[in-house]
């Protein structure tokens, strides 16, 4: 794969289609986990897996899914890793299973995951829809951590579940409720945009003065 | 129409005959296409999953103790793990669910509060106790509640701190609201402190993990009555005046005891010395039943009792000793006819009357709107249009009533009202037995309405 297409989809995959930032997907889980950024980066962790394992199935299977019955058999591949990811951490991470509860399940009903087979994976080869599965559970993951982040260090006073300060002393309740969730994801959402059209606009201006031919005494000369 | 051109024509509707045909054949070769694929791809799927099932399956058992882990690290189901005493479940703070014992000798109890927290619901906790010669509270965690609208107040960090290490013995016997815990959801923290009491309490009192004088008196009692009398209730009365007023030169009574079975006559135990030393002495009558005040029989006694304790016993009944706490005059001149037309009132019913010499009388009464629609039947002493005293005599369904037993706050009800209005407790219910209260208070204003009716001055309402 060229090294352009790689940086293609990692920067889609990070920023320019951020599924949290940019795309606003997968929003249910993304308010209702991030009180705690241990059950954020799990989650973001479940769903990472499951997007690199179900894109990957999907484009294998791109050729032989005849398009009328694509829907459900992208539902079935989805569902199977879901299931799986959720065998897998009621047996090995148990705390972050219940933590998780049923958000864990309903992976399989993410817009993100369904989203990028659709558009993705069933129209690219293996290696490029394993990387978009990877760089976009990369960029779910980082995004709902980062806000648990602020949740959790303004809520409860911890990071990581490490408790920093007394929360009896100073904690904002606020953002571990609901509204809070709200609130927190859309200032997210709002700086992060405002960064990324700001920092497209500086490209443009750049690509836009590069490809401005330098004027020299030949170029005036031709030109009169 | 000439020859070629009808040729033509039946040419041209047989080869759309024959696309058509074709189509259609198209058609169901991809669906039968598609729903093979379906099909393939989710028995691969099932297949799959039916091996990671096989590596991955958590058993009921691996769940259950991983749940009790949580509140007990080294938690592993012992083999021998006793089945939950149901009749002896109920406890004066709330109500033992479930219990489960560890393979090192810890017990993890499933105990929910009687109706004292936010709204009158309750919480149930996992309470885990450790084994050894002090047993302590190792851990609990919230289960489920009823109405806690704060239970979120109460945070991991409390459920990791709040009890842990106390001794069953000491977890909050005076004051089990535990109060001062500062969560900002007081009543979900009573209820709370009541559930983990009731654990506390099952495991002194049914599981014996820890002997108190108070359980060993009562096992001594237990012992000494054989199962002849099995299924009495004991409650011990903490009146330290009456274990005061018992002592008999310097042997000073040690406890005293209340029994109540249901169709049975109450007995009260008087216990005096302990270990080797113990003296216990049984009677009925003499409790409740004012004719014989000075004849309560003996029922059962230790083995060589020293006879003046028998007859302390006998003469030293707690109703006397109520009674006379409350009105130092009462002197028993018989029993007094109930007056049918005022014996039953809105809320409940005369039974006795007892007499007394100086004009007071005893009302006893019976009171509805208890626990569970239960009753609370009460004695009330009433001399010159006035409250006297009161005293409990039996009750129904009244899981919690040992906590108006002895609290200090429900003897001081209604003495000194007149009997010439309604009484309401209001807010001065005992908490977590508001339903007795009710009954309790019913069981006053029909004593009341009885008295002002018939005694002299009282006109009929």
């Amino acid at each position: 794969m060229k090294k352009e297409r790689f940086s293609q989809i990692a920067l889609d995959g990070l920023v320019r289609q951020n599924p949290t930032f940019r795309l606003v997907l997968g929003t249910c889980p993304t308010l209702a986990i991030t009180i705690s950024a241990i059950n954020s980066f799990g989650m973001g962790m479940a769903v990472l897996f499951v997007l690199v394992c179900s894109n990957v199935i999907i484009s294998l299977l791109r050729n032989v899914i005849p398009d009328r019955v694509r829907i459900p058999c992208f539902i079935v591949i989805i569902a199977t890793f879901v299931t799986i990811v959720s065998m897998f951490m009621e047996a090995f991470l148990p705390d972050l299973f219940n933590s998780l509860g049923v958000f864990l399940a309903l992976i399989v009903v993410n817009c993100i995951i369904l989203g990028r087979a659709e558009s993705f994976a069933s129209h690219n080869p293996v290696g490029a829809s394993a990387l978009d599965g990877l760089f976009m559970g990369l960029g779910f993951t980082v995004s709902v951590t980062l806000i648990a982040i602020v949740r959790e260090l303004l809520g409860s006073a911890s990071f990581f579940g490490i408790e920093l300060w007394d929360a009896s002393k100073f904690s904002i309740k606020f953002f571990t409720s609901s509204a809070g969730a709200f609130l927190t994801y859309g200032l997210f959402i709002a700086i992060f945009n405002v960064c990324y059209n700001a920092v497209e606009r500086k490209l443009k201006h750049n690509r836009a003065h590069k490809m401005l031919k330098p004027v020299t005494a030949e170029t005036a000369k031709e030109a009169e | 129409m000439s020859k070629e051109v009808k040729n033509d024509v039946v040419e041209t509707n047989e080869k759309t005959a024959s696309a058509e045909k074709a189509m259609k054949k198209g058609t169901v070769i991809q669906a039968v296409k598609a729903i093979a694929v379906l099909v393939i791809i989710c028995l691969v799927c099932g297949i799959l999953l039916a091996l990671c099932n096989d590596l991955l399956y958590v058993s009921d058992d691996v769940k259950f103790d991983r749940a009790m882990q949580k509140i007990y690290p080294n938690f592993k189901k012992a083999d021998d793990s006793p089945a939950l005493d149901t009749a002896n479940a109920k406890t004066p703070y709330g109500e033992v669910l479930d219990l489960v014992k560890s393979s090192d000798g810890a017990y993890i109890l499933t105990a929910k509060s009687s109706n004292i927290g936010f709204s009158n619901g309750t919480v149930t906790v996992y309470v885990a106790v450790s084994g050894g010669e002090n047993p302590t509270v190792a851990g609990w965690s919230i289960k489920e509640n009823v109405g806690q609208s704060f239970i979120g107040n109460i945070s991991e960090k409390h459920q990791k701190t709040w009890f842990i290490g106390q001794s069953i013995t000491v977890v909050n016997p005076e004051n089990p609201e535990g109060s001062g815990l500062g969560s900002g959801a007081t009543h979900t923290e009573n209820a709370i402190g009541y559930a983990i009491n009731a654990a506390a309490y099952y495991c002194i009192n049914v599981l014996k993990l820890v002997s108190t004088p108070e359980s060993e008196a009562k096992d001594a009692l237990v012992a000494l009555l054989g199962t002849e009398y099995d299924g009495y209730g004991f409650v011990a009365v903490n009146d330290a005046e009456y274990l005061e007023a018992c002592k008999v030169g310097d042997k000073e009574l040690s406890f005293y005891f209340e029994g109540t079975k249901a169709d049975s006559d109450p007995l009260a135990a008087y216990v005096y010395g302990e270990d080797d030393a113990r003296q216990i002495v049984v009677v009925k009558d003499g409790i409740t039943h004012a004719e014989r005040l000075e004849e309560a029989a003996v029922v059962k006694k230790s083995e060589g009792i020293d006879e003046e304790l028998v007859a302390k016993a006998q003469s030293r009944s707690y109703f006397e000793y109520q009674i006379q706490k409350s009105h130092a005059g009462f002197e028993f001149a018989g029993m007094g006819e109930v007056n049918e037309e005022f014996a039953t009132a809105e809320k409940g019913t005369v039974n006795k009357i007892y007499l007394s010499t100086d004009g007071a009388i005893i009302v006893e009464a019976t009171g509805n709107g208890g626990f569970m629609n239960g009753t609370v039947t009460i004695n009330v002493i009433i001399a010159d249009r006035e409250i006297k005293g009161w005293s409990i005599v039996s009750n129904t369904e009244q899981s919690y009533i040992s906590n108006i037993i002895n609290s200090t706050q429900a003897s001081t009800w209604y003495v000194g009202s007149s009997i010439d209005g309604a009484l309401e407790l209001g807010d001065n219910k005992v908490t977590g037995t508001t339903m007795s209260s009710t009954a309790i208070n019913n069981a006053v204003n029909t004593a009341c309405y009885y008295a002002r009716n018939t005694l002299p001055q009282g006109g009929a309402e």
